[in-house]
């Protein structure tokens, strides 16, 4: 696995919200938290599991909270994946 | 011996049975606070069934069980349509080995399996309950599957059966939603691995870390040897839906490729997958990490919600009524369930003659 970058975690992560689960990108990328973006409380484990799938990161459920922003998103991968 | 002769056992019939009450999202909404639109998004069920007062599992397993020995006697004499009356007198021949998997037994002791079987007209067999959860008949299969192989037993008749309508809290919005009765089954016969229907291989695992993800907390020696009533709410089902999510796709897809990488197929290859219908959100996440199409996945639980030892047989019943599944294809079963448990098994399908579940 190539070591990823945040920048490039936070590409992947915005556009598998975007494209998997329709979220806007601009108030995604404006910095709302995913409770402002309205999702459903599954939505975060099916994230996580897509983390796993495409960046072999495995993430705990709960690891993704609903306060989080985008950022904090990132953070938590990037933590996760030994890359911060 | 030559080297295509490899004992296996091979299914041969198949049914499946639910009850005759159908509970639509629209009763649920009526009574709790959900709606049908709530259910639909975050399940894809429509519908439950639920057994009638004084009905129990055995009467769902004795139905299934029926239906799938009619299908082998059928199936055995190549008839492929639909003819009237009940199943012959021959309709069990052979069978020696009563496998039930299941979670809700009629009694806490003893096994439910000796009653169905003797229902069946099979007094004198083997016959024993299996309890994993969701896993169950998985776990059902591979035992009687092992148990044929071994030589051990002839022909068995696997039945996933549950009743969770009995054992969940009529205020919880969220299992009440996910559940429903019903039942399916499966006969095997010895035969030879290179035949259609024979079961290729199976990955079965377990984690009790996770006992309490799914679990009803009353009722058994745990809270019994305490010699004190329990809480109203012990007494039934619960679960940690975002955890048991997460756990139930790791574990279904690990288990599949743990299996195919056994059995040497390709997950590309594969033709139909049928996992325990959990939750339709969950099975696409289980072809994502497959990365398999989702038109590969068989989905039933719209019209009879999660059955929990009938999901995976009874998915097999109305895919091979419907014509989803046709014979060759190459067809994976994979299952998660409390304990925790997981497990899979392959196999072509093979031409059973299969009544549609009504």
């Amino acid at each position: 696995m190539p070591t990823l970058a945040p920048a490039d975690i936070k590409t992947r992560l915005v556009t598998l919200l975007s494209e998997k689960f329709g979220l806007p990108e601009d108030e995604i990328l404006a910095g709302a938290t995913f409770d402002e973006l309205d999702i459903d409380s599954l939505i975060l484990v099916e994230l996580g599991l897509l983390v796993r799938k495409e960046l072999g990161i495995v993430l705990a459920e709960g690891d993704l909270k609903s306060s989080f922003r985008i950022d904090d998103a990132v953070a938590v991968v990037a933590e996760k994946g030994g890359l911060a | 011996m030559t080297a295509a002769t490899h004992r296996a056992a091979v299914l041969c019939g198949l049914g499946g049975a639910l009850p005759a009450t159908a509970v639509p999202n629209s009763a649920l909404a009526a009574e709790l606070d959900t709606t049908d639109e709530w259910i639909r998004t975050r399940t894809g069920i429509r519908q439950r069934f639920v057994i009638a007062p004084g009905e129990a599992t055995s009467d769902l397993a004795v139905a299934a069980g029926r239906r799938a020995l009619e299908s082998a006697r059928r199936t055995a004499h190549g008839d492929r349509e639909t003819r009237g009356g009940g199943p012959g007198k021959d309709a069990a021949p052979d069978v020696d080995l009563v496998v039930l998997a299941t979670s809700t037994p009629d009694h806490p002791c003893p096994a439910t399996a000796p009653a169905v079987a003797r229902r069946l007209g099979l007094t004198g067999v083997a016959a024993f309950d299996i309890g994993a959860v969701c896993t169950g008949f998985v776990y059902a299969l591979a035992t009687a599957a092992s148990m044929i192989t071994a030589g051990a037993a002839r022909r068995a008749l696997v039945i996933g059966a549950d009743t969770f309508s009995t054992i969940l809290d009529p205020a919880d919005r969220t299992t009440r939603a996910i559940f429903g009765d019903g039942a399916g089954a499966v006969v095997l016969r010895a035969g030879d691995q290179a035949e259609p229907g024979a079961l290729l291989g199976f990955d079965l695992g377990s984690d009790g870390a996770g006992e309490e993800l799914i679990t009803v907390p009353a009722g058994g020696s745990r809270q019994r040897s305490t010699a004190t009533p329990p809480p109203e709410r012990d007494r039934y089902f619960t679960m940690q839906g975002r955890a048991v999510f997460n756990e139930a796709v790791l574990s279904m897809s690990k288990s599949a490729e743990t299996l195919l990488a056994r059995i040497g197929w390709r997950g590309a290859d594969l033709d139909r997958v049928v996992a325990h219908q959990a939750n339709v959100r969950i099975l696409r996440a289980v072809a994502d990490q497959l990365g398999l199409p989702e038109d590969r996945l068989v989905i039933n639980l719209v019209r009879v919600g999660n059955t929990v030892a009938g999901s995976i047989p009874l998915a097999l019943a109305d895919a091979a009524a419907d014509g989803t599944l046709r014979p060759g294809d190459k067809v994976l079963l994979t299952g998660f369930g409390g304990g925790l448990t997981w497990g899979s098994a392959a196999l072509r399908w093979p031409s059973p003659y299969v009544e549609p579940v009504a």
